[in-house]
């Protein structure tokens, strides 16, 4: 069975480039976001295993630190067997239900260690504090699940948990997505909320919860990983709500919606602080893990965050736009605006309307999404220079701009109004049909073909040029 | 016209942005937390100012 710790040891083994273990003492506070940030500096976005992090005691944890494990489109590939110009369709092709088989609690690995009541204390995690002015320590790499009360369905999101003492929670949910909706039924049946924080599984897994389907979650989970999960009972609530066994460790708690305590600021996607709010508390009832668990983050803000979720938003954009426009190629979610804010959609088009009902489609099919730019099949998509000349050459923003003023969008946006915000698209396409437009320049492919530059430097020259 | 609302804490001195929807709520008194010194104090919405006392001024 897939899990975290056989991936570790794959990548170590096949891909240990991609891998770095730290072996020096580190603190829970910034430290290691500084060391991702140093490595950033570098353009270096290795998976990272810390050996030594202290734990909110001050000693130090026996749970190593996984970070980073999202932080590079080839490893997520990896991960489900693609590459990286696949990922998002073989995502797509993947992203299918598979339901979950269910094992007995004796061969669950999530059941070698079982904390309930007094013996919790999550402080014995090496719990980080990412940036200068959060709160205090998060929970930043947790798959929440909860479960629609009237369908039963689960839903799986990587959220923000504010460890506010050994056995006590402040869970930010997003009023834009799913799980606000769930709260939203638990508070209206005046019940408490049952929520299972799965902290540290294999990245497929991570993956298919990012899913942007309205599904019974852990079955797409199945569908990505490639093999039905295995799923055992909890120890809160048996088997009503069910825990994947495969998991590190899992966190049982009970969110309480009409109880609510200061939670952020938390430094988000954006590049900026969220502010501090009122959210729901929420009260560990257990806690289960694997003896040599490792305790996995996200590290916010960076790369790790960015990419957990653009490949799977590309997957489900380009379905949506693809639908209605077949010659949509590809979408691009680009990191330079948080993975979350803007798209780039590549289509061979066949009319004039065709680029921007492709822009409202984006702008309603992800909340998040805020602007949107079309361009043509000759346009490569990853690279924003290119991009930007498509905008700078081929639009006319009198004719190919849209604007929608007061959409749902990212609440997180420092610029939006809450969660409305204005959202917009640029149509940066040549007109249909041929010779339309002006003709790109080029040289004559028999000389490009032939000219080779290494031929024709000094060797000296090619040494240091390392051609 | 600012689009973040920043609150001062009364122990250290130092800013620190809050959510609109706390702002939104506009209560008269909400228990925060400053991030920099983790001391809890008491902010008024409605006349925009801590009614924690800063026990660091004469």
């Amino acid at each position: 069975m897939k899990d975290l710790s056989a991936f570790i040891s794959d990548l170590e083994k096949n891909k240990p480039r991609s891998i770095l273990r730290i072996k020096k003492e580190m603190d829970p506070e910034f430290e290691i976001p500084a060391i991702i940030q140093e490595l950033e500096k570098l353009r270096l976005n290795p998976v990272l295993v810390f050996e030594k992090v202290r734990n909110l005691k001050g000693e130090i944890s026996k749970f190593p630190v996984v970070i980073n494990l999202f932080a590079d489109r080839e490893i997520l590939a990896y991960a489900i067997d693609s590459s990286v110009d696949g990922l998002s369709r073989d995502y797509v092709a993947r992203e299918k239900p598979v339901p979950p088989v269910i094992v007995d609690k004796v061969q669950a690995p999530v059941k070698e260690v079982i904390q309930r009541g007094g013996e919790i204390d999550l402080f014995e995690f090496p719990i980080l504090t990412h940036h200068e002015m959060d709160l205090g320590p998060y929970l930043a790499g947790g798959s929440a699940w909860i479960t629609d009360p009237d369908t039963g369905m689960v839903n799986c999101a990587v959220i923000r948990i504010y460890v506010a003492g050994p056995q006590r929670l402040i869970v930010n949910f997003n009023k834009a997505r799913h799980s606000h909706y769930i709260i939203e039924k638990y508070a209206g049946k005046a019940q408490p909320m049952p929520m299972v924080v799965v902290i540290g599984h294999h990245p497929a897994f991570y993956m298919g919860a990012q899913t942007k389907l309205l599904a019974n979650e852990p079955e797409i989970i199945g569908g990505v990983m490639g093999e039905a999960l295995e799923l055992t009972p909890s120890e809160t609530w048996g088997a009503k709500v069910m825990v994947p066994a495969q998991a590190e460790i899992v966190i049982e708690a009970e969110v309480f919606p009409a109880e609510v305590d200061i939670e952020g600021p938390f430094g988000e996607y954006t590049g900026y602080y969220g502010g501090q709010r009122l959210n729901p508390v929420a009260e560990v009832k257990a806690v289960t893990r694997r003896k040599d668990a490792f305790y996995l983050d996200i590290m916010p803000g960076h790369a790790d965050h960015f990419l957990l979720d653009a490949p799977m938003a590309e997957a489900y954009l380009y379905g949506k736009i693809k639908e209605l426009i077949p010659g949509t190629l590809a979408v691009h979610i680009p990191v330079s605006a948080g993975a979350r804010l803007h798209a780039y959609i590549k289509m061979k088009k066949s009319n004039n309307g065709e680029p921007k009902t492709a822009i409202a489609a984006a702008l309603s099919a992800d909340y998040r999404v805020k602007h949107v730019i079309v361009v043509d099949e000759d346009v490569d998509i990853y690279d924003e220079q290119q991009v930007l000349w498509a905008v700078a050459t081929r639009s006319q923003w009198d004719r190919d701009l849209i604007v929608i003023p007061g959409m749902m969008g990212a609440s997180l946006d420092p610029s939006a109004d809450g969660l409305l915000t204005a959202k917009g698209g640029i149509d940066a396409t040549k007109p249909a049909g041929r010779n339309t437009f002006a003709p790109r320049i080029s040289l004559p492919a028999a000389v490009t073909e032939r000219i080779r530059l290494k031929d024709y430097l000094e060797p000296g020259d090619r040494e240091a040029m390392k051609i | 016209m600012a689009r973040t609302y920043y609150v001062n804490c009364p122990h250290c001195r130092r800013d620190y942005n809050v959510d609109k929807t706390l702002v939104d709520l506009g209560l008269a008194g909400v228990k925060l937390r400053c991030p920099y010194c983790k001391r809890d104090f008491i902010y008024d919405f409605q006349k925009k100012e801590s009614m924690t006392a800063n026990p660091d001024r004469p």
